[in-house]
């Protein structure tokens, strides 16, 4: 896995566990099975961030994602964050949802981020403001 | 309207929470929801697995509020998020406990491109409802996250001189705040980590949080802020609960007809 040191606008923090994915995946409708991803550009376009299951993968998301796909596999939801706590290192401020494509079938994937964002992101502008992810209802 | 906090379940409710879906019974409708788009998708002759079952943890029932607030959070999670074992492990939290290998169902997995787009085209009976739930939408979302990120950030009235006794206690503990943000956060706390230390630190924020009273002072000052939000929109407030109840009820009869109820993990 590529590492790599990103300077995020919320605070200085490293973002560790960003995967972009190889040509083939990037720019695909969906993320791959195991995996959440936003996309620097609507419609799944330009440059992707990807985190998998059992890694590490602390803030990925640096400030640019405007559209984001999730295919947690097992794990049902996928939660984005729009904040990192540079002190708590852990997932802070407002939040959006995507389910696993292959276990739930349903809002896995959101073109645009910027109106509204999953289910329970509606209405909410998110583009451009995820920092951080996990994982949550594994199974 | 006053704040619930339950010490056995690490619950704390607030006025807002009242007309929203708790983690758990989001679950139950997300559940209810596949379940219906697998029967739309066998209706189709596409090659479909079983749909999964809800899973029921009483860690998504547990919040951390301004960190650890009961002894048992402090046991289990230290300073990371409440979640279930298979979360944890899965977002690479240094040590999470060992879970084996998932038996899940993943019903989707191994369809093709074009036979997702059939998948995305179905719609359950109940389709409009569950999405319907999950979506409600209005001006006091809006106005509820602006309050909420005050209250994250200890800046509603009231909250600094509460603060500011808890890192007292904190000090005489021989501890101190990490910051001059989030002063709550001691110094050497990580949420990423579950070992002995962080489990003594978590503690020790506990017992502070214990002396002082601080989580029901912050959960009063919290409360009392939302529930000027909550009597501003209540008629709109009292529609979404109404949607939310029937969406509940119409889930748990999808989920018995599949058999797909809460089970432990």
């Amino acid at each position: 896995m590529k590492r790599t040191i990103l300077a995020v606008i919320f605070g200085v923090a490293t973002t560790i566990g960003a995967v972009g994915l190889s040509a083939s995946a990037a720019g695909a409708a969906t993320a791959p099975s195991g995996y959440m991803c936003g996309y620097e550009d609507q419609t799944y376009a330009g440059h992707d961030y990807c985190v998998s299951l059992d890694t590490v993968h602390w803030a990925a998301f640096p400030n640019t994602a405007s559209s984001a796909a999730a295919n947690g596999k097992n794990c049902s939801w996928s939660r984005y964050w729009s904040g990192w706590g540079r002190l708590t290192q852990a997932p802070a401020g407002d939040h959006f949802t995507l389910y696993s494509e292959v276990k739930v079938g349903e809002n896995y994937r959101d073109p645009n981020l910027s109106n509204g964002a999953g289910f329970d992101g509606a209405g909410i502008n998110f583009n451009d403001t995820i920092e951080s992810s996990e994982f949550l209802k594994c199974a | 309207m006053t704040p619930e906090l339950d010490r056995g379940s690490g619950a704390v409710t607030l006025p807002y929470d009242r007309f929203t879906l708790s983690d758990n019974q989001l679950d139950e409708i997300v559940t209810a929801q596949s379940a219906e788009k697998v029967q739309c998708a066998r209706a189709h002759n596409l090659p479909v697995g079983s749909p999964a079952p809800t899973l029921l943890d009483a860690a998504y029932d547990s919040e951390s509020y301004f960190g650890p607030w009961t002894t048992s959070q402090a046991r289990r999670f230290a300073f990371v998020h409440p979640m279930s074992d298979r979360d944890l492990a899965a977002n690479g939290i240094v040590g999470a406990p060992s879970v084996g290998p998932s038996n899940a169902k993943a019903p989707f997995e191994g369809l093709t491109e074009s036979q997702m787009r059939v998948v995305d085209a179905c719609h359950g009976p109940d389709s409009d409802l569950f999405v319907a739930v999950q979506t409600q939408d209005g001006p006091w979302v809006r106005e509820m996250m602006a309050l909420n990120d005050k209250a994250a950030a200890g800046s509603l009235p009231g909250m600094k001189p509460l603060i500011d006794t808890l890192v007292s206690c904190y000090q005489k503990q021989g501890m101190r705040a990490a910051g001059a943000e989030e002063r709550w956060f001691p110094a050497g706390a990580d949420g990423r980590v579950i070992d002995k230390d962080q489990i003594s630190l978590a503690l020790k924020v506990v017992a502070c949080k214990d002396e002082t009273g601080f989580t029901q002072k912050m959960a009063d000052i919290q409360a009392r802020a939302q529930a000027k939000i909550v009597e501003k929109y209540a008629d709109e407030l009292a529609q979404e609960q109404t949607v939310v109840q029937r969406a509940l009820t119409r889930a748990r009869a999808v989920d018995q007809k599949y058999g797909l109820e809460p089970k432990g993990d």
